[in-house]
């Protein structure tokens, strides 16, 4: 069909034969069947995933900080901010400011500096935790001085804080949560990176003021008694832990337990966790940049590391290869989002007869082992440059079925054990005849044949 | 909507189904590579050591990002007044009253409804590769669940609490072989993730889902009758 010259709709119609064909229509094709639409299916074009560079440079520019909190009506509130910038260590104390946001100001203000910029100050757990602390601060900073805050949260978890300062904002420093990277405690983290020990005992109990009424910040004098510890046992490693470490090269100082410092114990086992932390970064940003070429600094969380290695090491081989990752989103998003559904978790048999035995079994990495050799993924290639959406009898189309399908299932009488799951709203979705409708929501049920 | 592998399988076990609609893909192992290399770095390696967790973390968390919904959520520090307005444009998911009547909030646009290319620029997300492997993973399941060799007492994203010893060819620590894990006298299973057991070396391993602070097996045995209860209490 032309109108004034130009082509607007280019009809085709192939395999006319008794009545069935193929009409191809833009984008689209009808597979045509006694004068009814059988089958229709639809083209598009997606973007793919692209191939990142490597870097060039491994980049150490961390600071690390952490915020010892004490409890006051239940509430966690600041009272020392220490940092560590792989040189120097720095620290903040509450009885030497007016009250807390003003000692977070000073400690923020110590990293908006020149020298800093580029830098990402890491915090262990900074996101469920510490992360709103700053975040009154730095606003207030930025009515004093002009600063341009960009926050990233997601699911009420801090991803990153950047912080354009300086001249021009020509400065910039991030805040992050190093758990998001590496999501184990900095206890475990020390031990397996083999850096400095992480200090975890502590009289926590001292700065609770449902246990210690009159929290005195400057406390000096007799040693908090195993009360203020969590247990005996850990009352009697701190007490030798804080010898050695008062004691540490010199003779045995006079009187040492009676001049226990609480300050000068805080900003020691508070810096501690700093230089740990900042060893434990240093480590895993090196193993990272040896072995793939990537710097974890621009990568706020472990998906986004990972990812980034794929994109940088491998991806560019699977397109070698003729391979290609659609990017989807839209509708096509939320129709498959209905089948991405995780593992099932049932219980069948509530408890097993007298005298036998149970073997509980792991498998050692499934979700690795269902993504590698031999899994097969869906994605497009040379021969499929474009997603295929079709809608009625796909027995009429002559290609390979793979790929995401509505249907309507019947489950099966004869299994003991369901396998396939929906997502539903409420078990209204499963009806007595035992088919069941896909619906969308938050739980999964796997019914089987009533 | 199901993932066509998963369909397949699970006609196998007498399903039956009749497909409507949906997507059509081609199919490539496009991951053999990346896990192969990473689970070579794990298995050379001890539990004590970080490389062992960086691989497992670094295998474990790929799937997840192809996942993500394209749609993210955007943050913003904004003031009091500006909320009305946000609220009239975005579906707002979150808000924290800062001081000096600032309000930190993450926000969302809807989702479009409509196939084919959206106005902004396509988000890196894949969302078919992320439920393609969890179906994978749920079709490796699929095997132990409807097995005549022995009875399935309980069974987890990754686990199984089986009456019988399995097969040596399904264990070993190559990737996707079972670990024996427990042998147990008795076990109790009430609900998805609420379980324990006793084993044979008599240590008691109970998991309530929620919970941390240890649960002994007794308590379990009680919720065995019918209308019983137990109350649990956990210090935060």
């Amino acid at each position: 069909m032309k109108i004034k010259g130009k082509l607007i709709l280019k009809v085709e119609d192939v395999n006319a034969s008794s009545g069935s064909f193929t009409r191809k229509l833009n984008s689209s094709e009808y597979f045509i069947s006694n004068n009814k639409i059988k089958l229709k299916m639809s083209t598009y074009k997606t973007d793919v995933l692209r191939p990142i560079k490597k870097d060039k440079k491994l980049v150490n520019k961390f600071i690390t900080l952490d915020i010892e909190t004490m409890l006051i009506d239940g509430e966690h509130t600041p009272y020392c901010i220490c940092f560590y910038d792989g040189v120097e260590k720095y620290s903040f104390y509450l009885s030497d400011y007016g009250d807390y946001n003003e000692m977070l100001k000073s400690a923020l203000e110590s990293m908006l500096r020149a020298k800093y910029s580029g830098y990402v100050i890491y915090a262990h757990n900074l996101s469920k935790f510490d992360g709103i602390f700053l975040l009154n601060p730095l606003v207030e900073l930025c009515n004093k001085e002009q600063l341009k805050i960009n926050p990233v949260f997601r699911e009420d978890c801090m991803i990153n804080i950047g912080v354009n300062f300086g001249p021009k904002n020509k400065y910039n420093i991030s805040f992050r949560d190093s758990y998001l990277l590496l999501p184990l405690s900095l206890q475990n983290l020390s031990n397996q990176f083999k850096v400095g020990q992480v200090k975890t005992i502590f009289p926590y109990k001292f700065l609770n003021d449902k246990i210690n009424k009159n929290i005195d910040l400057n406390y000096i004098g007799t040693l908090p008694g195993s009360s203020y510890f969590s247990s005996e046992e850990e009352y009697s490693k701190y007490l030798i832990d804080y010898s050695s470490a008062i004691n540490s090269g010199k003779r045995i100082k006079k009187n040492f337990l009676s001049k226990w410092s609480l300050k000068n114990e805080t900003v020691r086992y508070c810096l501690n966790d700093c230089v740990s932390l900042h060893e434990v970064l240093v480590k895993f940003n090196e193993f990272i940049f040896n072995k793939f070429k990537l710097n974890i600094q621009v990568r706020p969380t472990l998906p986004s590391l990972t990812f980034a290695i794929f994109r940088s090491n491998y991806l560019a081989k699977i397109e070698k290869q003729g391979y290609y990752i659609p990017l989807i989103n839209g509708k096509t998003y939320l129709d498959i989002k209905q089948s991405y559904t995780g593992g099932s978790t049932d219980m069948f048999v509530p408890t097993n007869p007298k005298g036998t035995k149970t073997f509980g079994y792991d498998v050692n990495s499934l979700y690795p082992k269902s993504m590698g050799e031999g899994m097969l993924m869906p994605v497009l290639s040379r021969q499929q440059k474009y997603l295929k959406y079709f809608e009625g009898d796909i027995s009429r189309y002559s290609g390979e079925r793979f790929g995401f399908f509505n249907c309507e299932v019947k489950t099966t009488k004869n299994l003991m054990h369901p396998i396939l799951q929906v997502r539903h709203v409420s078990i209204k979705g499963a009806k007595t005849d035992g088919t069941v409708k896909n619906s969308s929501g938050l739980r999964t049920i796997s019914p089987l044949g009533c | 909507m199901y993932f066509s592998e998963e369909l397949k399988n699970a006609k196998k076990y007498g399903y039956e189904y009749k497909i409507k609609s949906g997507y059509l893909f081609d199919k490539f192992d496009i991951f053999a590579e990346f896990i192969e290399e990473l689970y070579k770095i794990k298995e050379a390696h001890t539990p004590a050591d970080s490389w062992y967790s960086i691989s497992k973390l670094l295998m474990n968390s790929l799937y997840g990002r192809f996942g993500m919904d394209p749609n993210f959520e955007n943050t913003a520090i904004i003031n009091d007044s500006e909320l009305d307005k946000y609220l009239e444009t975005f579906d707002i998911f979150e808000k924290k009253y800062l001081e000096h009547g600032k309000l930190l909030i993450t926000y969302k646009e809807t989702n479009s409804r409509s196939h084919g290319e959206s106005r902004e620029k396509a988000k890196n997300v894949s969302i078919p590769i992320a439920s393609a492997i969890t179906a994978y993973a749920r079709i490796f399941m699929s095997q132990f669940k409807n097995n005549p060799n022995f009875i399935l007492y309980y069974t987890d994203t990754d686990s199984i609490y089986v009456s019988e010893k399995l097969d040596d060819e399904w264990v070993s620590n190559k990737l996707g072989k079972f670990k024996l894990e427990n042998i147990f006298t008795e076990v109790i299973f009430l609900a998805p993730k609420v379980y324990g057991g006793i084993t044979e070396s008599g240590e008691e391993i109970v998991k309530v889902k929620g919970f941390k602070t240890k649960v002994p097996f007794s308590e379990l045995e009680k919720l065995l009758i019918k209308d019983s209860s137990v109350e649990l209490k956990q210090e935060k």
